[in-house]
């Protein structure tokens, strides 16, 4: 028996992922990090190993009341998300923040390549995130 | 130099709830960044429920 719950992602970029998490409130000491992958544990005692890892103690919430969070990196370079699946409304809710984060990150980046800078950034009424970006 | 001169562009970008993005006004500068997102936007959808244990 397991409460993992594995999510897939199209999650490619390691440092927009951490930036994503960051901006969720999950940084410094409370993200681990390896490439050979870390050990997570759920309720259960159910093993699953991952390379980016948010321990139990640290998830806010729901999210955090039996199992610890990972994301697992897969063969075709994309991250999976391996979480509690024990509160589905909860996991959802918090997907979609980092999938929203992750995509704001994504966009700072590849603009920033090309000489774009962000100004100005705000949350609207509609959940979306309104961002100027502006080239020098 | 005024600071007007050394500006080149400004774009406005909508990043939504469900991580798609909308470009105000598509520069041909921002076809890359829409490439990138289109390649790198994170969907999600469940795989299993319950993974074998490793």
């Amino acid at each position: 028996m397991s409460h993992f719950t594995r999510v897939k992602t199209s999650i490619r970029d390691l440092e927009c992922l951490l930036s994503a998490l960051k901006a969720m409130g999950y940084e410094g000491g409370k993200v681990e990090q390896s490439d050979k992958g870390i050990t997570i544990q759920d309720y259960y005692g159910s093993k699953q190993k991952a390379q980016v890892v948010i321990r139990k103690a640290n998830l806010k919430g729901e999210m955090g009341r039996w199992s610890d969070l990972g994301f697992a990196r897969k063969e075709d370079g994309t991250f999976e998300l391996i979480a509690d699946g024990f509160y589905p409304d909860t996991l959802e809710s918090w997907t979609s923040e980092l999938t929203q984060q992750y995509a704001l990150g994504v966009v700072v980046k590849t603009t920033g390549y090309q000489g774009y800078l962000p100004v100005e950034q705000q949350k609207l009424q509609d959940g979306s995130i309104r961002l100027v970006m502006r080239q020098w | 130099m005024e600071l007007e001169d050394i500006l080149k562009g400004e774009v406005e970008i909508f990043i939504n709830p469900d991580g798609s993005v909308t470009f105000a006004d598509l520069a041909k500068d921002m076809l890359p960044v829409a490439d990138a997102l289109g390649k790198v936007g994170g969907q999600f959808c469940k795989t299993s429920d319950k993974p074998d244990e490793k």
